[in-house]
């Protein structure tokens, strides 16, 4: 199943890739991609689980992977980044590590 | 990073060249060209796992590649024959040694996308057995491993030898007192049988009463997990010795019920084989893949038939013993 709009900025399908099942999407505020166990490369998303990349007005994307195992990767047009790991309650995962070895 | 829920990706302003590839998947041991500010030829290591990434760095960037498998391959029994099809997944022609189990097959050159089909000799014996069947097929650079399991039945006086992969459910483990040419006979005078299962979660264990053939082999003895609710039963072994009524009404095919009131998953032992889960209002059960503890008893007795028990005769050289087979749901072995 396809489905897409007018301006052709949001493309949503399920389908079976070389066998299994993926479900991705492209939409101006976010991106998703269900690999379901199997590593899948799609134009902006690629891993072996589920991720979503959320796209914030600043210009940053926001990753996050449910069920990867081991990859996850994202498109950023050619553009080197830098990135920051943060725990489920919002903060620095690092930071969070730091206070934990200090307590 | 290990823990961690999300990333923030602030991505720079300037675009910059990245590395690039005419191909996103190559086999193990294949050479691929990396384009960046100059070609670099880099070579797929031949370890690699089909369906993994292998990444390479050049200037600074970094770019991957997925490992697709050397060949394609498929195992079927047509006109009694076995035959194996061999496609070449290179982009080039390519000289393949082929060996299945202790067999030398005829090597090949197989040109980029052909598929190259083979009979495998040997297994029309008129004998039942079932082993598995190990393919190997290497060229200069790398192998590339498969295996399956051959099942051969005598079914109305003919061999019928069908093949399985470890995903269809199919699992075998050999008898520990293997007897070559095992009959029916063999089976009713042994001295000493029992069935081998492997359970999930210990409560209510002495609810759960097994039947072989109809006859009542009592509740299921208790793991080593059973005083200790920390412990994980995943995979415990259950052996229960068959009375003697019991191994004297063993037939070619024999049925295996379980009561199972505390909703237990359970399986025939055997890699391979799949769990049962069985439910008051599900029968025969539905295959559930998950595994449960401390589930209420209900006041039904669901129970859960095993696929039928087949007795194999063993070939020259491997032991006896018991496969649950069941074509729709899978195969498993018990001993």
């Amino acid at each position: 199943m396809v489905c897409t709009n007018r301006g052709w900025d949001l493309l949503e399908f399920s389908a079976a890739l070389d066998g299994h099942r993926i479900d991705y999407v492209e939409s101006p505020s976010y991106d998703f991609l269900d690999a379901r166990g199997t590593f899948v490369r799609q134009p902006r998303l690629a891993a072996d689980g589920a991720v979503a990349a959320i796209k914030h007005a600043d210009g940053t994307l926001e990753v996050i992977p449910v069920d990867c195992r081991e990859w996850v990767g994202v498109s950023l047009e050619g553009r080197d980044a830098s990135a920051l790991a943060f725990d489920q309650a919002g903060l620095r995962s690092d930071r969070r590590k730091r206070d934990s070895a200090g307590s | 990073m290990a823990g961690a829920f999300s990333y923030f990706l602030s991505p720079a302003g300037c675009v910059t060249k990245a590395l690039s590839a005419e191909r996103e998947e190559a086999a193990a041991g294949e050479p691929v060209v990396l384009e960046g500010d100059e070609a670099y030829e880099v070579e797929i290591p031949p370890l690699s796992r089909p369906g993994s990434l292998v990444w390479f760095q050049r200037e600074g960037k970094w770019i991957d590649f997925v490992v697709s498998p050397m060949v394609r391959t498929h195992l079927a029994v047509q006109n009694e024959k076995l035959l194996l099809s061999v496609k070449n997944n290179l982009p080039h022609p390519d000289d393949l040694a082929i060996s299945f189990g202790p067999q030398l097959l005829p090597g090949a050159n197989i040109a980029a996308g052909d598929v190259h089909t083979v009979e495998i000799p040997g297994f029309n014996s008129g004998s039942e057995f079932m082993h598995s069947a190990k393919l190997l097929i290497s060229n200069a650079r790398a192998q590339h491993l498969e295996t399956w399991w051959l099942l051969a039945i005598i079914e109305n006086g003919e061999q019928q030898l069908s093949v399985h992969t470890s995903s269809d459910g199919v699992a075998y483990q050999p008898g520990p007192y293997g007897k070559p040419n095992l009959k029916i006979d063999d089976i009713h005078s042994a001295r000493a049988a029992w069935l081998r299962l492997e359970v999930v979660g210990c409560v209510n264990r002495d609810a759960t009463r097994v039947r072989l053939n109809g006859v009542d082999l009592g509740p299921l003895p208790p793991t080593q997990s059973y005083f200790n609710e920390i412990k994980s039963d995943r995979y415990s072994p259950l052996y229960m010795q068959l009375p003697s009524n019991v191994i004297a009404s063993l037939n070619p095919v024999n049925e295996l019920v379980i009561e199972n009131p505390g909703r237990r998953s359970i399986r025939p032992a055997g890699s391979g084989s799949n769990w049962r889960w069985t439910t008051s209002g599900t029968f025969p059960p539905a295959l559930r893949p998950r595994f449960t503890r401390n589930r209420p008893a209900t006041s039904s007795t669901p129970s859960c038939t095993i696929p039928p028990i087949r007795i194999l005769s063993a070939p020259p050289g491997r032991t006896s013993g018991l496969l649950l087979s069941n074509p729709s749901q899978g195969n498993a072995y018990a001993n």
